[in-house]
């Protein structure tokens, strides 16, 4: 997907509560049309920066600028109404003393309600039947469709997510999480998504902010987090690695698993991926299955070598291990950091 | 469990006790040989029904306003010493109405104090407070507390992303609280509004020092006129058939208080404000506080410097002093007696008869004192003369009022008692008396204490019951203060005042300071 215009564009925003940062010289840019996400801990001060963006919370410094006009700096504070900034609450936050229709058609003047724009949305979100019902009556994910319908009823220039789908158990997460991203895809919604789900973060997302201890460590497409992370903790974060420890001479390191090329020299972290580490049954070889954890789609096998060293692998679930089984193994792909000691 | 037949037994017998005024009251007006329209005539009935109604709806918008307003400005904006003054503006609640209207009458009557005052300034006569101006004046002052207690703790517990929500919405801060925030309020605003209602239509002591007819107003004027009178019961029963009325859409609004949205409540950050802003609600509450705590209290010290200085003597207040304690310790006392049963129980056996009595109990609550007294007083005159102007036929009126305080306070406290201590008890051998004596008991003790302590406090500021039923040479610091102010004798009527409050500060102090229902 090819993006062309910015929309938002935020500068070394911080905010601390008394000795305690929060947020330190936060800065993104969002594109028109993109779907963006911050993944982080909680913690991380992921929803303070959304804050600040809507404009619920003042930042202690930075600026914030909308299609190039301020938004916020240190003279200019524009006020969550006037920023035309949508926001999906994490616990939907609708109004209890109205209706689903009332609660939708609340940032719609009378002549935006008459004009069609409120059934035009109703109908988009399918929420057509729980119309006169209370949000207290609806479902979770009922209750999140509507939290999205008022937000982008008003057409805002964006919409701001908050952990939009935590709320909801695993199964009605994804077919929402589905629903939701064809929505703002098919209305063409620049949005920007928090979560502390990689896998929500990762297959949702254009591009992808990791946000650890108030700083963003790194910002890049879902594939290039992945693939390239930038330190070991924004590996972490995505997927669930092997670390193991080496000293590189020369480009190339020596670790339990095998002897590798790396870019930098001396102390290292190196990274491997389970499912970068395909194994094979192997009388012979030189490391022995600990645990099988079947998933259905795959499976997670942990195994250990002579010093007690313990390593897993994913691989396809048509091969089965018993503990006790010996395999030898081969990695196709690491990643190298110097080590942060 | 099965309820134990002595509990249902004793119950069932407060029970019929507890509604036999109501009906009584409701019997006669059914049984009257007159005509009703010569009644409707003859006595302005709709005048006085017109009285009541209308300062009931004036009451209850200002406080509603004053409450609400307070509310959002203590709980939502950043004020300096906002909890002193959330217990100052909280603190006329202990005033009772009949003081109040005192100070107010003595203060700003045509030739009272303020004219003495300021007579140097060429100001003679002014033209008084009473009448509708000053009942209204006097309740709004001393019942908007009940909605500013409700209001602000309901402020304080919403959940304020709803808030932000509306914010994102394209709404500014003034339409986030006309269109959200006091929405969202609109059960703890109905809930409360009404109870300041069922004081002011049940009230008596403002409006007859004040001198506004309403029904209660006439209720002890046809009293002390004749005694057998017809219009006494007729008044008595339309008053307790309005406050029914009303209990009954509030305890309605209250059931329905508690739906809420999942999630947990995000507490809203208060709002700072301008030096100007400032400025303005400091002078706005301290007008308030002004007029609902500082005034009166400052008349009563006038009043009572100005009593001691021309050596009145202070022996003469001895007699309601002792009358009051001695009534309001008897009235403790045996609500803590009667109320027991009836919370064990309601909260410990499940029964449809438990389910009754608690909704009985809840209904009766905010019954017209005077209408309670007019019935009782006819009960003992008509069926049980040997109980007429006893002890005994006042502590029962006292308690058929008080009463729903100490349940409310001993079932707090008995939620404590979960069922499975005792089936534990009993498995460890132990009968139900004893188990009642060595778990129940001990858990809930501070409870029906803290129970006895309101109706002490209750009983001690209780004035129209006590008037019409008060056994021959009983005196209490409320009927003296009542009479005294009555007759112009304010400097009497000073002392009873402050002795009255400075009792009642010591069960208050404490209820307000220690948690005693846990």
């Amino acid at each position: 997907m090819v993006f062309d215009s910015l929309i938002l564009r935020a500068r070394s925003l911080s905010k601390s509560y008394g000795a305690e940062s929060v947020l330190s010289n936060f800065n993104i840019d969002i594109w028109e049309g993109s779907i963006f996400g911050i993944l982080g801990t909680s913690g991380s001060g992921k929803t303070t920066a959304l804050r600040m963006l809507a404009g619920f919370e003042l930042p202690d410094s930075g600026s914030i600028e909308m299609y190039n006009k301020v938004i916020f700096d240190h003279e200019t504070n524009t006020p969550p109404e006037n920023r035309n900034i949508g926001m999906v609450f994490q616990d939907y936050a609708l109004f209890p003393h109205l209706n689903v229709e009332k609660n939708i058609a609340f940032g719609l003047s009378k002549e935006e309600q008459n004009s069609g724009r409120l059934q035009e949305v109703i109908d988009m979100c399918n929420l057509t039947q729980y119309k006169n019902k209370f949000p207290q009556k609806l479902s979770g994910g009922q209750q999140q469709r509507v939290a999205l319908a008022r937000a982008l009823a008003p057409k805002p220039e964006m919409i701001l997510l908050d952990e939009p789908f935590t709320s909801l158990d695993a199964q009605m997460a994804r077919v929402l999480r589905d629903e939701v991203v064809s929505l703002l895809r098919e209305t063409q919604t620049t949005a920007i998504i928090v979560t502390h789900d990689q896998e929500e973060a990762l297959s949702v997302c254009d591009i992808v902010s990791v946000l650890e201890n108030g700083n963003v460590i790194q910002s890049a497409t879902p594939q290039e987090i992945y693939l390239n992370p930038i330190s070991q903790s924004v590996a972490n974060s995505v997927g669930d690695p092997n670390i193991l420890k080496g000293f590189s001479v020369d480009g190339r390191v020596e670790t339990s698993l095998g002897s590798f090329t790396s870019a930098y020299e001396g102390a290292l972290d190196v990274s491997i991926r389970p499912e970068c580490i395909e194994i094979n049954l192997d009388s012979m070889g030189p490391y022995t299955v600990k645990e099988c954890t079947f998933y259905g789609h795959d499976q997670v096998i942990s195994f250990q070598n002579n010093k007690g060293e313990i390593f897993r692998s994913r691989s396809l679930p048509s091969v089965i291990y018993e503990p006790g089984d010996k395999i030898c193994i081969e990695v196709s792909e690491v990643t190298t950091f110097p080590s942060n000691k | 469990m099965k309820t134990p037949k002595a509990l249902i037994i004793t119950n069932f017998i407060i029970l019929i006790t507890f509604l036999l005024p109501t009906f009584y009251l409701i019997w006669r007006f059914l049984t009257f040989t007159k005509s009703y329209v010569s009644f409707f005539r003859s006595w302005n009935v709709f005048d006085l029904l017109l009285n009541t109604i209308l300062l009931f709806i004036f009451v209850v918008i200002s406080s509603l306003i004053l409450g609400l307003l307070i509310s959002i400005i203590l709980v939502r904006f950043n004020i300096p010493g906002s909890k002193i003054l959330f217990t100052l503006s909280v603190l006329p609640l202990v005033i009772p109405s009949y003081i109040g209207a005192l100070t107010y009458v003595s203060a700003f009557s045509p030739k009272g104090l303020f004219v003495q005052l300021f007579s140097s300034l060429g100001i003679n006569e002014i033209a008084g407070i009473d009448g509708f101006f000053g009942s209204w004046l006097v309740l709004t002052l001393f019942t908007y507390p009940y909605v500013l207690l409700i209001c602000s703790s309901a402020l304080r517990n919403l959940d304020s992303t709803v808030e932000d929500a509306a914010r994102s919405l394209g709404k500014n801060r003034f339409n986030v609280y006309t269109q959200v925030v006091i929405p969202r309020l609109k059960k703890p605003i109905i809930f409360s509004g009404l109870l300041v209602g069922l004081y002011v239509i049940s009230d008596f002591g403002a409006v007859s020092l004040m001198r506004y007819s309403t029904l209660t107003k006439a209720i002890y004027s046809y009293y002390e006129f004749n005694i057998n009178g017809d219009p006494v019961i007729f008044y008595s029963s339309i008053l307790i058939v309005l406050a029914l009325l009303i209990s009954f859409i509030q305890r309605g609004s209250e059931e329905a208080r508690s739906a809420k949205v999942s999630g947990t409540p995000k507490i809203s950050e208060k709002t700072n404000l301008s030096p100007r802003s400032k400025v303005l609600i400091y002078t706005f509450l301290s007008l308030v506080i002004f007029s609902g705590l500082i005034l009166p209290i400052s008349v009563l010290s006038y009043w009572l410097i100005r009593g001691l200085s021309a050596g009145n003597s202070v022996r003469a207040v001895f007699g309601g002093v002792v009358g009051s304690l001695s009534v309001s310790l008897l009235a403790a006392l045996f609500s803590v007696i009667v109320s027991t049963p009836i919370i064990i129980m309601v909260s410990q056996y499940r029964s449809k008869f438990g389910n009754v009595l608690e909704r009985i109990m809840l209904a009766l609550y905010g019954l017209p004192h005077i209408s309670v007294g007019v019935a009782i007083l006819f009960i003992t005159i008509k069926i049980f003369p040997s109980i007429y102007q006893s002890f005994t036929a006042l502590i029962i009126s006292y308690l058929i009022v008080f009463l729903p305080q100490a349940i409310g306070a001993g079932q707090a406290s008995m939620e404590q008692v979960k069922s499975n201590y005792l089936d534990a008890s009993s498995g460890l051998g132990m009968s139900k008396l004893k188990s009642f004596y060595r778990i129940t008991l001990p858990l809930i003790y501070r409870g029906l204490f803290a129970g006895g302590a309101l109706v002490f406090l209750s009983t001690m500021k209780e004035l129209p019951q006590t008037l019409l039923l008060r056994p021959t040479g009983l005196n209490t610091m409320a009927i003296d203060i009542w009479s005294y102010a009555s007759e112009g004798l304010f400097t009497q009527a000073a002392f009873s005042s402050f002795i009255l409050l400075a009792i009642s500060a010591i069960p208050t102090y404490i209820l307000s300071t220690r948690n005693l229902t846990t």
